[in-house]
């Protein structure tokens, strides 16, 4: 019978990252045609085929495709990372933007952005938002190591996000730009607004080894979730587990952050939808996870595109009204775990 | 004594009565950029007892320079009590607690609207001039800015005229109904944007400013060694590859230019029609 179950599980999650590849697809076609201007696409890669550039080709490959691929790896980023990190410390709450892990990353961007780094040595940009997405993943790692308990992370993870945007806003009026102090809104709810290629290249390596360095887990995730002893017995190294998740998460969150800023709860939503199709086991979610934070970004940033709001909608607007009823709603439904 | 000559007198001494009882401002204090610039012109350092700090940012203000010839307060109403003005010379905008608080304190607050084109400037400089005393050096200036509105009509002029799309910090462009507006008409332009509709200042997407097809792009640029993301979208690949691709003359305009309705707009059309290379 067990056997019988977990073949059911594997053709179901094979049908799951069919049905996902499928609607990142449609997706990416989708958002390759939204725009303020209408033209036809299939006119615009025949004149790239012929290697003549016309406005058409121009909006095509330097204004939609950046910013699709942005969608993608962004959200691949975030939902990877938020089931990462649910699987590490056991805890379906944990999540980039709730324990503050985004607001720290974008604080590390505007001090590397705003204060001439970032202009004299590119990479200091991402590099910036890792440092500081990596400081907060060790200090809530540290924080839940002994004492793991919803309220720990919950209540760690406001403090956090509530220092990091204050110093946030405080490096912001303090930069010699006089328009740095409006831009914010950009940081902490993000957007992908006109986004560029350079924007891409900037992120790519560090996202793809944050990928790379989870992913790796994921049969010792799968184990750990028998617990940490039987793990052990069964030969997890649970200190390199946790040091690959903490600084796969730091890379690719920290990256994601510096160009797009913080879009919360993609992390939350995917994982939490995705996990009965797993069987829930964390280390199978990892990789429908990432496919689904990429379908649910693009998704949202092609409706930001749509709306026809004057200024476009922050997408971070969009993942929080549709993250925050559904982290009350899990929040609600373990009530019981918050008694001691 | 003829009848006259009484005349004369009583006229005479009406005048004298009346330039008495409207006192001359003595301690006048600006709480607004555009205010700061054009009081600069107006009064000397020791009857303009107080301008804001912006105005001797380069990158804002278009009198830069003279502004270090002036006290600059810090904005804060105490600040501005105790400079003891007899006139505050402020925005229209100027936030409307600040206007109020200085309503109840009771001092006298001259409040200057955004002007839209040449007349309305004009307008407002005589009108300063008058609630400050010195009409006599608001219409030596107004005289100068006309003459340079003659020179720059004068200038070569493209015909047809060139289109120009203005396109600043945080992706805005500017519409019919503002001084930029006005600014490119001097300059000999016709402004894409008014043309499609919009009023006032608003946002243009990168992608309706390509498809615009403009033969002049005016960027918004500022003058600081940091980056913010407001100015990234001016710097977008798009953007350059587009003007490579058509031939679009790219024209960085300090914000100095433009932020305020002024002797500046004079300025910054001639600024505008001497980097036009077409």
């Amino acid at each position: 019978m067990p056997v019988l179950n977990s073949l059911n599980n594997n053709y179901q999650e094979k049908r799951l990252i069919i049905i996902l590849m499928s609607a990142l697809v449609v997706l990416f076609i989708v958002s390759l045609m939204v725009g303020d201007v209408n033209f036809n696409i299939i006119n615009a890669l025949k004149s790239l085929s012929n290697d003549d550039s016309t406005l058409e080709s121009i909006i095509l490959m330097d204004i939609r495709l950046p910013r699709t691929l942005l969608a993608v790896l962004i959200g691949a980023s975030l939902g990877l990372s938020g089931a990462a990190l649910q699987g590490m410390v056991r805890n379906p709450l944990a999540e980039p933007g709730i324990i503050g892990v985004s607001t720290s990353a974008a604080l590390g961007a505007v001090i590397v952005f705003y204060f001439g780094l970032a202009t004299a040595f590119p990479m200091a940009l991402p590099l910036g938002g890792i440092v500081g997405a990596l400081l907060a993943v060790i200090f809530l790692y540290a924080l839940t190591r002994h004492n793991n308990s919803m309220l720990t992370l919950i209540l760690a993870g406001v403090a956090v996000s509530s220092l990091s945007a204050a110093l946030t806003a405080l490096a912001l009026n303090l930069s010699p730009n006089p328009y740095a102090a409006l831009e914010i809104f950009f940081w902490l709810m993000g957007s992908l607004a006109d986004r560029s290629f350079t924007h891409v290249w900037l992120i790519l390596p560090t996202t793809l080894i944050g990928w790379w360095l989870i992913l790796s887990t994921r049969h010792d995730l799968d184990v750990l979730s028998l617990g940490d002893d039987t793990a052990q017995s069964l030969g997890v190294q649970i200190q390199r587990l946790n040091k690959r998740i903490i600084l796969g998460v730091a890379l690719s969150v920290g990256a994601a952050v510096s160009v797009s800023g913080g879009i919360g709860f993609v992390g939350l939503v995917v994982p939490h939808v995705l996990r009965p199709y797993v069987g829930y086991q964390p280390g199978r979610l990892l990789i429908c996870s990432a496919l689904g934070g990429a379908v649910l970004l693009l998704a949202a940033d092609i409706t930001v595109r749509l709306l026809a709001t004057q200024q476009e909608l922050k997408i971070g607007v969009l993942t929080a009204l549709l993250g925050a009823p559904f982290f009350l709603h899990l929040i609600l439904k373990s009530k019981r775990e918050w008694a001691p | 004594m003829n009848f006259k000559q009484i005349l004369l007198l009583i006229s005479l001494s009406a005048l004298f009565y009346s330039v008495s009882t409207i006192a001359k401002p003595q301690r006048v204090v600006s709480l607004n950029l555009c205010a700061d610039q054009l009081l600069m012109e107006l009064l000397k350092p020791s009857s303009l007892v107080g301008i804001t700090q912006l105005a001797s940012d380069a990158s804002a203000s278009f009198s830069y320079k003279k502004a270090s010839n002036f006290h600059q307060h810090n904005d804060r109403i105490e600040e501005v009590m105790a400079l003891k003005p007899d006139l505050i010379v402020a925005g229209a905008f100027t936030s409307t607690a600040t206007n109020q608080m200085l309503d109840r304190l009771g001092y006298k607050v001259v409040k200057l609207g955004l002007p839209k084109a040449v007349d309305d400037i004009i307008q407002q400089i005589a009108f300063l001039g008058e609630q400050v005393g010195q009409s006599q050096r608001a219409n030596k200036l107004i005289k100068t800015m006309r003459d340079e509105i003659t020179a720059l009509e004068s200038g070569d002029q493209a015909a047809p005229a060139l289109r120009a799309v203005v396109y600043y910090a945080n992706g805005f462009s500017a519409g019919k109904e503002t001084i930029v507006n006005e600014i490119l008409r001097l300059a000999g332009l016709k402004n894409i944007a008014a043309e499609t509709g919009m009023a006032y200042i608003a946002p243009l997407s990168l992608e309706s400013l390509l498809a615009s097809n403009p033969d002049v792009l005016l960027l918004g640029r500022l003058d600081a060694n940091t980056d913010s993301l407001a100015h990234q979208v001016l710097q977008h690949d798009a953007i350059e590859k587009l003007s490579a691709l058509e031939h679009v003359q790219k024209i960085s305009v300090p914000d100095r230019y433009w932020s305020c309705a002024g002797p500046s707009s004079i300025a910054a059309a001639s600024y505008i029609q001497q980097s036009i290379t077409h």
